[in-house]
């Protein structure tokens, strides 16, 4: 569930709101917006965990997805040093992260085409954390 | 004084290392094949899966009984004809960044 407490400090930021324009897991469903997915398993690194994570941008065209995802980057590398915790999703956990060190984003890559020739956008991350 | 070798441990970390690296991989090319594929039903997106190959390596599999037109669609659809290839397209993109930033996120 970690990677949807990031989803919900990307929701506190401003980057949009949890199904409706932020999706957990649901990447089959073909609607416009960031859809996140852990990737890779959970790796214990000493008292805490890592998890990757790929977040997916299909935007209303061509450029809107690159355009967020540029915006959350820019937000992440800019802030990766000052976000020490993830707040809880009530009500499907109240599981706090604490300990939190976020990694600096990968670059934009383009994935490619949809079945609505809308380009298909996507970076990867990874999240070192503590469960409280 | 003497020198004791490391290399055992070492081939050992390097060895889980690679095995999760595959199996990143894996999930990420699933992800991107899901975002791109045709989506008519639904169940040839929901048919992908990852799964350990007997041989070594990991493999990227869509169709079976809930999906027998994964294939056929792979390569052919006049509908949606961007969307064909849609998980050699993954596998490359995936290709194109290389391996080193999905080993150096499974360390």
């Amino acid at each position: 569930m970690i990677t949807l407490s990031f989803l919900k400090l990307l929701e506190n930021e401003g980057f949009g709101k949890i199904d409706v324009d932020l999706f957990y897991q649901k990447l089959t469903l073909d609607k416009k917006g960031l859809y996140i997915a852990d990737i890779g398993d959970g790796i214990e690194r000493h008292s805490r965990d890592t998890q990757g994570y790929e977040l997916l941008a299909r935007g209303k065209n061509d450029t809107d997805g690159y355009k967020l995802l540029t915006e959350i980057r820019r937000f992440l590398v800019n802030n990766y040093q000052n976000i020490c915790e993830l707040p809880p999703v009530p009500p499907i956990t109240s599981t706090n992260y604490t300990n939190v060190e976020l990694s600096k984003p990968s670059t934009i890559t383009n994935v490619g085409l949809d079945a609505n020739n809308r380009i298909i956008y996507s970076m990867t991350g990874t999240i070192i954390f503590k469960e409280k | 004084m003497g020198f004791k070798s490391n290399s055992r441990q070492w081939l050992t970390n390097e060895s889980m290392v690679l095995k999760r690296t595959e199996r990143t991989i894996g999930q990420v090319i699933k992800n991107r094949a899901n975002m791109i594929a045709p989506v008519l039903s639904g169940d040839l997106v929901e048919s992908g899966r990852v799964v350990d190959d007997p041989l070594g390596g990991v493999s990227v599999i869509y169709g079976g009984a809930s999906a027998p037109h994964a294939r056929r669609r792979h390569f052919e659809n006049k509908l949606h004809p961007q969307t064909l290839n849609y998980l050699k397209r993954a596998g490359d993109s995936v290709k194109k960044e290389g391996i080193k930033k999905y080993m150096d996120m499974n360390r």
